[in-house]
């Protein structure tokens, strides 16, 4: 009968729509299958605060540049990251890209879990970054692009200040008077956190600014640490007069980066030492009454030193997608995802990113003031060692044996500085 | 319990039937058991056994990071042996779980004995005072740690208001550590709560009313009647808590972070820090055999004392 198919003609008929099919649909390499690589990060896109919008929209805005990649977010607390990168690497399935704190980077590097990024980025600009492209260079190979600069700042309450009649200060003698004006308890006139828990990060950067703006060094050439020099031994005399004339509260012993962080916002600490990327987290809560300041100085003549850190990004030395995780760090620092990091409060790390009209305006103006404080006060600490997690514990140990059993600060470094250098064999 | 061969016909009896099958035992008739138990046993295997076995394979190791490097025999367990942090660790391991058993287990009693009894708002009252037991170590540690902060935490706030100055609870060695064992307490309780409400609802009924018409007083009621039923629950519990106790970490490292001072670091704790804030992975696995040891040790004494148990009853 007309219009009816033989089965053979059926069958010849449909294996033809099948070549068809197949020969007109899109290659995979053409893009239509995107790439997915993971990004391991201590931000939760979308979370509520201001770097968890930033990195959602930045990442909305990758996946509109570069529909042939998609990423996916993988979330733990920063302290956790290191740890989470061994692991994964250790089971073969690290992220492609991690957030990694610039002073675990040595040891990530030692520990082989991340790929040399020197082929990848020959043709980047080297000067288009306001800390020199050395900063994350080690044994003469770039292992990471920085994700901002956290520079080291003095963050306070402007009410509390001003009720107590106390300046903004400007040298450590002056936050010492101010913090004992203020006193020990409700609200706490300096924030302080000898604390081993959270990596002792708190007192790791108030040690580490207090004794390069004395003109210290953390490290010798040789890889010893030189923390018990005078500058160390000055810092440390500071942190016992800050407990001895009740410029703090005894419950510092047991404070962390977070604990003083968290004060500072509800309004019962009054001034501390912090990274720059939270004064848009303070602000958040304290609206104008947060302030922040450039360290203070060893004299009114000699300005302190920042000691700026850096959340950098790295790609896993397993990654079976480094083309793809390089264009997505290439994205992540550079001057299209700059203005979403600067709203979420980090300061971004190429200078050409400042060229955008929105770092004129009013929302960026605790940024922009934040990279010149970064600019002009960036003296910091040299290359970070594999065991510097350790001597962040020796440091902490030594300063709750001094305040706690009463010992001479230069006992106490003594000790810590020999713990350290045994441990790396120096 | 009233149904075994022994509640039936004696311990004397019980003891011929059990080696009567012994040796009767054939595959063809106790095959299935076999069967059935092989791949509970296989999995228990890959899931415990391996897992310690290559622990210590590790510990035998130099390590860097998380990869093996040259065998290194027993100088791990040498260097720890003259680590004199390690044995501190141990001591703290020992007060803490000493100092949270013997508050923990005879509070779960007292308040087992308590929910046993017909009271008003029964329901109500049991799912309060299990609540601890459903929060996560890591939740508890927070939640205490604000607690007791000085500046804005509720409890200073009580204790300003009774008169008294304010507490540093976390800050002081000797009181962190008895500051974590209360919170450890608060946290655990309803576990032997639990046990010993389901051993206390095992005792029959007619025993009470036994003792009562013999005049028994609450006591004497306790100590004839209820404590003989619960003493393997307590043995069991006892040993049970105690393992736990030894291998907490979250809970102290989220608190104190082992300090002040290393005045909290336990074993546990200490092998969490080598093995993954350090990353001396040979080292913190060879704490983590230490642990085992300890847990061992415990576990060994649970078994016989339980044997000693059965001997005495039957």
């Amino acid at each position: 009968m007309a219009g009816k198919m033989t089965r053979r003609q059926f069958i010849g008929r449909g294996a033809g729509a099948v070549v068809l099919g197949a020969a007109m649909r899109p290659r995979a390499t053409g893009g239509a299958t995107p790439v997915t690589i993971t990004h391991l990060d201590f931000v939760t896109p979308n979370d509520g605060s201001p770097r968890g919008n930033a990195l959602a929209n930045n990442l909305k805005a990758f996946a509109e540049a570069h529909p042939d990649i998609k990423v996916e977010v993988q979330t733990i607390p920063s302290t956790e990251i290191p740890q989470q990168l061994l692991k994964s690497t250790a089971a073969g399935k690290p992220p492609d890209v991690t957030k990694v704190h610039l002073p675990d980077l040595s040891a990530q590097v030692d520990a082989g879990t991340v790929e040399a990024l020197d082929p990848f980025v020959s043709g980047w600009d080297k000067n288009d970054w306001l800390i020199g492209w050395d900063s994350t260079t080690i044994g003469g190979k770039k292992w990471a692009i920085p994700w901002d600069y956290r520079p080291t700042v003095l963050l306070y309450r402007k009410k509390i200040l001003s009720d107590r009649g106390v300046a903004v200060p400007t040298t450590w003698a002056e936050v010492l008077a101010g913090a004992v004006k203020i006193g020990s308890d409700n609200p706490i006139g300096f924030g302080i956190g000898l604390s081993q828990s959270q990596n002792a990060d708190s007192l790791a950067e108030l040690f580490s600014c207090g004794m390069i703006s004395a003109g210290g060094v953390m490290f010798n050439p040789n890889g010893s640490t030189a923390i018990n020099s005078e500058a160390g031994v000055m810092t440390f005399q500071w942190i016992a007069e800050l407990f001895s004339k009740g410029g703090t509260s005894k419950a510092a012993v047991n404070h962390t980066y977070f604990t003083i962080a968290d004060g500072l916002a509800a309004n019962t600490i009054a001034m501390t030492l912090l990274g720059s990327q939270r004064v848009a987290a303070v602000a958040a809560t304290a609206k104008d009454d947060a302030g922040f300041a450039p360290p203070p100085g060893w004299s009114a003549s000699k300005p302190g030193q920042s000691n700026p850190l850096s959340q950098t990004l790295v790609v896993s030395k397993r990654s079976k997608h480094k083309e793809e995780a390089i264009r997505f760090i290439e994205f992540m620092t550079g001057p299209r995802a700059a203005v979403e990091l600067a709203r979420g409060g980090e300061v971004p790390p190429r200078k050409s990113s400042y060229n955008d009209p929105f770092f004129a305006t009013p929302p960026a103006a605790n940024v922009s003031r934040l990279k010149e404080i970064l600019l002009q006060r960036g003296g910091h600490v040299s290359a970070y060692p594999p065991k510097y997690w350790d001597l962040k514990q020796a440091i902490a140990g030594a300063a709750q044996s001094m305040v706690l059993q009463k010992r001479t600060p230069k006992e106490v470094l003594d000790e810590a500085a020999k713990k350290y250098n045994v441990l790396i064999g120096a | 319990m009233l149904e075994s061969p022994v509640a039936r016909h004696g311990p004397g009896v019980a003891r011929i039937n059990v080696r009567t099958v012994a040796h009767e035992w054939t595959f063809e008739r106790h095959g299935f058991i076999v069967v059935f138990a092989l791949p509970a046993t296989l999995l228990v295997a890959a899931v415990y056994l391996y897992p310690i076995l290559y622990a210590f394979w590790v510990s035998l190791h130099q390590t860097q990071f998380l990869q093996l490097r040259q065998f290194a025999g027993s100088a791990n367990y040498l260097r720890l042996v003259q680590d004199p942090t390690v044995w501190r660790a141990t001591v703290n391991s020992v007060i803490y779980m000493m100092g949270s058993v013997i508050v923990t287990v005879p509070l779960g009693l007292g308040l087992a004995l308590m929910l046993n009894r017909p009271l008003p708002l029964m329901g109500a009252i049991r799912g309060i005072l299990i609540v601890p037991w459903v929060i996560s170590q890591a939740v508890a540690a927070l939640l205490w740690t604000w607690l007791l902060e000085p500046s804005m935490g509720p409890v200073n706030r009580l204790v300003e208001v009774m008169g008294h100055p304010k507490v540093f609870f976390l800050a002081d060695p000797v009181l962190a550590m008895f500051t974590v064992i209360v919170v450890n307490i608060w946290l655990s309780y309803p576990f032997p709560m639990i046990l010993f409400l389901a051993a206390l609802k095992g005792v029959p009924p007619e025993l009470y009313e036994a003792v009562q018409l013999d005049g028994a007083g609450r006591w004497a009621t306790f100590r004839h009647i209820v404590f003989p039923f619960l003493r393997p629950t307590m043995l069991s519990t006892v040993i049970l808590v105690s393992l736990l106790y030894l291998n907490m970490v979250a809970l102290i490292y989220i608190m104190t972070g082992g300090g002040p001072l290393s005045a909290t670091e336990t074993l546990a704790v200490q092998a969490f820090k080598r093995s993954f804030m350090e990353f001396r992975i040979g080292l913190g696995a060879t704490l983590g055999t230490l642990i085992l040891v300890l847990n061992a040790v415990f576990g060994v004494g649970y078994i016989r004392l339980l044997r000693q148990q059965d001997e005495t009853i039957y």
